[in-house]
């Protein structure tokens, strides 16, 4: 009975939490600009979606950038970290980044002079149009790079130049090619890939593709399904595709289940699974020393802010992520100074928590909930309804076809319990 | 006719030459078996993780160890014999930790070893206890240190102090350790104490004091006079200190201290009140996480650090110091994980590493280090004499 209450009890984040998630940022996320060279019809940013500011061709300032990089670094070098060695990504994205490589270059010379106490690495994700033109800076500064591919010529053909809008095909795989010959080794160690599913391509065409012309598997993600306008639904609906029909009905699907391994759905759905369920994964050697059971967790699936990353859009919003609406920024950039405020943020993420906090408690899949509020569409309203609600007989389904998958590919326990880590 | 023969998510199986055990870590039963040839080959296909911890059975070709082994199984509810074409599957214990790097959220506690001169034993290699020494530890250097780290987590302080009556060094101790007084503990020898005054003072300043006492040398008189400043560790060495102890301290109407045995020419004392026997292999209730631990960390001393006089660190100072007062807590963390260190010493050695209740016995212990034996435990020899 004890641990049914706990269960069905939940805490609030604390202001602390927050702080501490700053000390350990794991990535910022500049939008350096929110204008692009390409028109894709399905960019969250376009035509389909609503909850963005809008877009306006604009540059995010450097001023901004250095402000917010001056009060990060007050607390990186003045806090001591969880872990020894703490590494930080710092994020170029957009629109398309490398319009404002201007940016790009001054802050990344800004970081190098900071004299971080921390390992910082340099990440982008980019069309690959202007690719050809700053590849060699990119190489010079060890990138990651993500490139957005869908696949083949038709694949591509949503994302075309804005200015003429030809398909951008042959422009993308000259560059992603011109730069695999220039820098092999780079290319190896430090490109991947990305595409979007929709009518026009399929999950198994795409990872052959990219398999067979870069040598990389892509991550192959459906079309964003919240905060779709209205008008636009009919559309959305002609435009997507579900990733598991696409790899359903694929030439040879349990060939390509085999190779995709997490990028298959319902794999990665068996992974959070035996990572929630099964009583065998730990986070780390402190996690031996306490019983789940026991402790007060927060509701939903959502990330306390900045535990993953910070994200600043090109007005200076700061919010927790780039992929939720702008109406939810933590904080502000102004040429001026940083306005984040711990307390304030916890008292406002607390208020969401607690208006799906009554749902949580009857959810069966609150020990394993993968729903982040901001994407609960009515969650500003008195009384939200959570997408992810699972009753009884929702979750025994959930059961019975995490477990039917494995039973279906008994090798993938011992793979997933011995070969994959997630932090 | 074939079945399938399915052992539940919370059962462990584990192999030791010729004897087997079954652990439930739901309903916590344990059964041993004898391994013949037929049933180590079922345990071996139970055992790879392929076969979702099931194994196809014929009736009709069961040898009576088979039998046997399968009884035990779905009678005392380690597993289930289903039909071959069941569809609920199960998955055997597993253990995946996704991170093993160096953590500061890692560290429980810091004992430091103030200094001074006491009672001479090595009593502090078992428990915590003064030391004697003509050394003081810096405790400007100690509140330097403490400062890098206290306020990104939440660690235990305890301050030994060798000499209670040097109200010099208690004074100053007061007043250094003053910032973090809630997270610090003195503990000092309480037949040292000639006056409580200066304990009064520091209890009124909001510190708490632990009192350590001999059970050889236990009075009423001192236990009555310090039972409202602080709380007791009773450290005996025999049954009979035990019971002194336990009436005194009914006289003195205590009913929380702690009783600490310690290791001296002892060993029969050790055997019949501190050696793991069957009953208390009997009597053991881990949780899957609790076994789990027992397979990675050692559960008595992670996240322990201790400061000794002369500044070395220990995550056990029954090994090799891990560095000084004056290294990064990062560094002193990343040295306790390796692996001859103490937070990962786990029962993976010598006798324990061939019996078949490895890990569900308790982590290695101090005494063990302090005897150079590495195991306390009466099972190995009661089978011996079968």
């Amino acid at each position: 009975m004890c641990k049914l209450l706990a269960m069905n009890r939940f805490r609030d984040i604390r202001p602390y939490e927050i702080e501490n998630n700053l000390v350990n940022l794991r990535q910022l996320v500049f939008e350096v600009t929110d204008a692009c060279n390409l028109k894709c019809k399905y960019c969250g940013y376009g035509d389909l979606y609503y909850g963005y500011d809008k877009r306006e061709s604009k540059y995010l300032s450097v001023n901004k950038a250095k402000l917010l990089l001056n009060y990060l670094s007050n607390i990186w070098n003045t806090s001591i970290t969880n872990e020894e060695s703490p590494l930080t990504y710092i994020s170029f994205y957009g629109g398309e980044p490398l319009l404002n490589i201007a940016f790009i270059k001054e802050i990344i010379a800004y970081v190098e002079n900071l004299q971080l106490k921390r390992n910082i690495l340099f990440s982008m994700t980019t069309n690959a149009m202007l690719l050809d033109k700053y590849m060699d800076f990119l190489v010079e500064k060890k990138f990651s790079l993500l490139i957005s591919l869908d696949g083949n010529r038709r694949a591509q053909s949503y994302r075309v130049k804005k200015t003429t809008g030809e398909n951008s095909f042959d422009k993308v795989i000259s560059n992603v090619k011109a730069l695999q010959a220039k820098y092999p080794k780079y290319f190896t160690e430090h490109v991947n890939f990305n595409s979007v599913l929709h009518n026009r391509n399929s999950v198994g065409g795409t990872y052959s593709f990219i398999k067979k012309n870069f040598n990389k598997e892509t991550t192959i993600s459906e079309l964003n399904n919240s905060e779709i306008r209205e008008d636009k639904l009919d559309e959305y609906d002609r435009t997507f595709r579900n990733k598991i029909e696409s790899i359903k009905n694929s030439s040879n699907c349990e060939a390509l289940e085999k190779k995709l391994f997490l990028g298959d759905p319902k794999t990665n759905d068996l992974l959070l699974f035996l990572h929630q369920y099964s009583g065998n994964v730990f986070k780390d050697y402190a996690s031996f020393l306490v019983n789940p059971e026991k402790i007060l967790s927060t509701n939903t699936g959502t990330c306390i802010p900045f535990a993953k990353k910070m994200f600043v859009t090109v007005n200076g919003k700061i919010l927790q992520c780039e992929r939720i609406d702008h109406s939810f920024s933590l904080g502000s950039v102004s040429e001026n100074e940083v306005h984040l405020d711990v307390n304030k943020i916890a008292k406002i993420f607390n208020k969401y928590l607690a208006k799906v906090r009554g749902q949580c408690s009857m959810c069966y899949r609150k020990r394993s909930c993968i729903q982040c509020f901001h994407y609960i569409p009515d969650i500003k309203s008195q009384h939200p309804s959570c997408l992810g609600f699972m009753d009884k007989k929702r979750y025994d389904m959930y059961c019975s076809y995490c477990l039917g998958h494995l039973a279906k590919y008994p090798e993938l326990y011992n793979k997933i319990m011995t070969k994959v880590r997630v932090d | 006719m074939k079945n399938k023969l399915i052992l539940y998510p919370s059962t462990f199986l584990w192999i030791k030459s010729d004897k087997g055990l079954l652990y439930n870590s739901l309903t916590y039963k344990l059964s041993e078996f004898i391994v013949s040839p037929s049933v180590a080959k079922l345990c071996s296909v139970l055992s790879k993780p392929d076969n979702l911890y099931s194994v196809v059975i014929d009736d009709m070709c069961l040898d009576e160890f088979e039998k046997k082994f399968i009884c035990v199984i779905t009678s005392k509810h380690y597993g289930t014999l289903v039909k071959i074409n069941y569809n609920g599957i199960s998955y055997m214990p597993l253990l995946s930790i996704q991170n093993r790097q160096s953590k500061l959220s890692y560290l429980s506690s810091i004992t430091f070893y103030i200094g001074g001169t006491c009672l001479k034993t090595d009593y502090y290699k078992q428990t915590i206890f003064p030391v004697s020494t003509t050394q003081y530890l810096n405790v400007d250097d100690v509140v330097l240190f403490i400062k890098m780290f206290h306020r990104s987590c939440n660690i235990k302080i305890n301050l030994v102090i060798s000499d209670i009556n040097d109200s010099k060094c208690l004074n100053k101790i007061l007043e250094a350790f003053y910032f973090i007084k809630e997270d610090v503990v003195l503990y000092t020898l309480a037949d040292d104490v000639l006056s409580t005054i200066l304990m009064k003072k520091a209890i009124h300043l909001g510190y708490v004091f632990h009192f350590i006492f001999l059970g050889s040398t236990l009075k009423f008189d001192i236990v009555n006079r310090l039972k409202n400043i602080g709380s007791f560790n009773v450290l005996i060495f025999n049954e009979s200190e035990y019971s002194i102890t336990k009436n005194i301290m009914l006289s003195a109407l205590i009913s929380k201290y702690d009783v600490i045995p310690i290791f001296r020419n002892n060993v029969n004392f050790f055997k019949e009140n501190v050696y793991m026997d069957n009953k208390s292999i009997r009597a053991v209730k881990l949780s899957k996480r609790e076994v789990f631990a027992h397979q990675s960390i050692n559960l008595n001393f992670f996240g322990d650090m201790f400061v000794m006089p002369d500044g070395r660190v220990y995550s056990n100072v029954n090994m090799q110091p891990i560095g000084t007062i004056k290294n990064s807590i990062h560094q002193l963390i990343t040295n306790a994980l390796k692996k001859q260190q103490a937070w990962l010493l786990i029962r993976n050695k010598g006798r324990c590493k061939q019996c078949v209740y490895q890990w569900i016995c308790p982590s290695p212990s101090n005494y063990e280090l302090v005897k150079h034996r590495y195991n306390l435990c009466n099972i190995v020899e009661a089978e011996k004499l079968k």
